[in-house]
């Protein structure tokens, strides 16, 4: 449908598309850690996923039009919040269930709920979150500029994401999780508590999600439908770097990045298509993800 | 004397029959006056039904109408009523909706609810074309006046019966309104254009209508290309649009997809020096998601407050409609509005020329209907109602009218700002 322009790509342009799909990458990892770690640890899938981004995008775009509060600060106030509703919620909702069929028609319950809650408070509007940084960019090389606020949510990704492979890693914490996402009832022989580690686990998950819904909401206009568009992406990427690998989810979202980004190239109606063709071929390929680690 | 006392027997029996007979005579025709002059009940209401997505993905757009319906029908019972003349009375409308979420199943369903069960005498259908072509079959088969939101006469609606469309009038007038405007303000451009446009059923016929009239209006299409919804980075296309050298920017794209694209505009420095977002930038969400950045951005269509169109016989003015949506509700006004509130006026002036509650007789009615409502001077044509675009530009905050074909009767009060200052 292009009728002008070169249809070979630019050096410049090359390295747009690069640094933007590095950096997009790195939120798309965010968004799927949370689903990863749950995932992996607690051998289930959490469909509330998408509709706890999009509340956290909500709650960002509240605080900050009510109080002034920047999106970035609000994940300070949204993390501990996450973390206690996910501790409870796994504690007195989701642990107590018994099968794998009774969680997810808990889940698709929970999130049909949770979008009309989403829609009599806010209404069905799309919403957004501008701030004085939201266009602003920063030159580098030549006439590459890279927008400050990918790159701020890159960094603020790239820290979380270390985090939580430091506390998986270096931690009692982490240990006991790891061993419980093995093996339960080894690591309870031990005097591990493999419920509170669920429990933990599951609120850590949640934390991750409030901090991507709220980085989220400051590149995105968003409303009660993108739950879905959340929960898409977090899958890919964590099918594509692997179920319960950091790394993994941080290559995931890079390629899953870079792949919209170039596809771009072919043509914009092929963005999705072309995130979807590496979607299956990753999973053709190498069925447990590109770095999967809980799926043995 | 027995002649006298025969004749007497006779005169009694003559009088014993004619008496019955009078008698009788009164009591027939009695009866029949009776039954001519007993009046048929009125009904305690005119019944309209409407589905509409309350709770799912239109739910913004849909309650606006549902706001719009029921201004109209209050507006209309605060005057006893719709006048019928087979009753010699006003009856009060009564407005019956169900919840569809977006389900066009659910719709249908709702709307056979209407028809079957609540005996609704007219419906309000859905919007967009998959909506009109979910709804048309269930008009024609019950033979239920439907007044729909299909944007587009196309051969469906243009063959149904029963099936009635507004409010936009056509793809040709929609694609030339910033091509005219540029040339009769005489805004100085190099006349590239470059044009995005989403890919969805009712846009991409966008691209050849486009087409059409960038070269009618003196155009050069130097890019053009869809996107699919919701896309994540447009770096490619922005980048093209640059090297093109296009002053002249179309965008035809959802509020998300519009936000992310004006931002990644921003960030790489493309300044048209004049940009229309279609769709996207229409509501008051732009702003408060754009903030100054999305200042002086032009966008398209039918309906403004300030219109000095007006619904005599209800006393409804267009100022009002706006003004009552944004004290209930907070929010800001939107041209859905005025959409919604005039197929409930256009019906009451359908069934009041009709005289009859019987949906033939409305129906027929229906192609009669002629005058001025809040989106101007209707008339259909092909069961169409075509309601013209104007261009509008966010400036201060607000959407103001910056241009309007020669037919449409507004002043124009703002003038266009142009070019597009730099980026702030």
């Amino acid at each position: 449908m292009e009728l002008a322009g070169d249809p070979m790509i630019s050096p410049t342009l090359f390295l747009q598309l690069l640094f933007n799909g590095v950096l997009l990458g790195g939120l798309y990892a965010l968004l799927g850690s949370g689903l990863s770690l749950c995932f992996g640890v607690m051998k289930f899938f959490n469909v509330l996923h998408g509709s706890l981004t999009l509340l956290s995008c909500y709650f960002t775009y509240s605080i900050f039009s009510l109080v002034g509060l920047d999106p970035l600060l609000t994940s300070l106030i949204l993390i501990p919040a996450y973390f206690f509703l996910g501790f409870f919620l796994r504690r007195y909702l989701i642990g107590r269930l018994r099968t794998f069929d009774d969680i997810l028609i808990v889940g698709f319950s929970l999130t049909i709920v949770l979008k009309n809650i989403v829609l009599f408070i806010w209404g069905a509007r799309p919403r957004g979150v501008y701030t004085s940084y939201s266009m602003l960019a920063i030159g580098i090389i030549g006439d590459i500029r890279v927008p400050l606020i990918y790159l701020t949510c890159f960094t603020i990704s790239l820290i979380g994401l270390i985090s939580l492979h430091l506390i998986l890693k270096k931690t009692f914490l982490g240990m006991a999780i790891r061993a419980v996402a093995q093996d339960p009832e080894t690591a309870s022989a031990f005097g591990v508590n493999p419920s509170l580690i669920k429990d933990l686990t599951f609120g850590i998950s949640l934390s991750f999600i409030a901090l991507s819904g709220t980085l989220m909401s400051t590149i995105y206009n968003f409303d009660p439908s993108l739950e879905v568009l959340f929960l898409i992406k977090a899958i890919s990427v964590v099918v594509l770097g692997g179920l319960g690998s950091v790394l993994g989810t941080l290559v995931g979202g890079v390629v899953l990045g870079l792949a919209e980004c170039f596809a771009g190239i072919a043509g914009a109606q092929y963005q999705a298509f072309v995130g979807a063709i590496i979607f299956l071929i990753i999973v053709l390929i190498k069925p447990k993800g590109l770095f999967g680690v809980y799926a043995e | 004397m027995n002649r006298d006392a025969l004749t007497r027997t006779q005169a009694i029996i003559i009088v014993i029959v004619v008496v019955i007979a009078v008698i009788a005579t009164l009591i027939y025709y009695a009866g029949l006056f009776g039954a001519a002059t007993t009046p048929k009940p009125t009904p305690d209401y005119i019944l309209i039904g409407g589905t509409a997505d309350l709770t799912g993905p239109n739910a913004f757009v849909e309650r606006i109408f549902v706001y719009g319906w029921k201004w109209a029908v209050d507006k209309i019972n605060k005057q006893g009523g719709i006048y019928v003349r087979e009753y010699n009375k006003k009856i009060p409308v009564k407005l019956i909706y169900y919840d569809d979420a977006s389900d066009m199943s659910k719709a249908v369903s709702n709307m056979e609810t209407l028809i079957l069960k609540d005996n609704v005498l007219c419906m309000i259908g859905k919007m967009g074309p998959l909506a009109a072509s979910a709804t048309i079959p269930l008009a024609e088969r019950y033979r239920v006046p439907t007044f729909g939101l299909a944007y587009y006469p196309d051969e469906s609606v243009i063959k149904s019966k029963y099936y009635w469309s507004q409010p936009f009038e056509s793809y040709e007038q929609h694609s030339s309104v910033l091509f005219s405007a540029i040339n009769e303000l005489k805004l100085e451009t190099n006349r590239k254009v470059a044009i995005l446009i989403m890919e969805d059923p009712l846009t991409t016929k966008f691209f050849d209508y486009y087409k059409e009239t960038a070269k009618k209006y003196g155009f050069n299409i130097v890019y053009m290309e869809p996107f699919t919804i919701l896309t994540s980075d447009y770096t490619v296309m922005i980048t093209k649009m640059k090297e093109s050298d296009a002053e002249v920017l179309i965008f035809l794209g959802i509020a998300p997809d519009a936000v992310t694209f004006w931002r990644q505009c921003k960030i790489l420095n493309y300044r048209p020096k004049i940009a229309l977002i279609v769709l996207g930038a229409r509501t008051y969400g732009w702003v408060e998601s754009m903030g100054k950045d999305g200042e002086y951005v032009c966008t398209l269509d039918f309906w403004h407050p300030t219109y000095p169109f007006r619904v005599a016989k209800y006393h409804a003015t267009c100022k009002e409609l706006a003004e009552s949506w944004e004290k209930d509700t907070g929010e800001k006004w939107d041209s859905s509005l005025a959409e919604a509130a005039d197929s409930i006026f256009i019906f009451a002036d359908a069934i009041e020329m009709a005289g009859f509650l019987d949906r033939e007789k409305v129906n027929e009615a229906m192609a009669r209907v002629e005058g001025e409502y809040l989106s101007g001077y209707l008339k259909f044509i092909d069961r169409h109602l075509p309601v013209p675009d104007v261009l509008m530009q966010w400036q201060g905050g607000e959407k103001r009218i910056v241009w309007a074909p020669r037919d449409v009767p507004i002043s124009i009060e703002t003038p266009i700002a142009f070019p597009l200052p730099p980026w702030s």
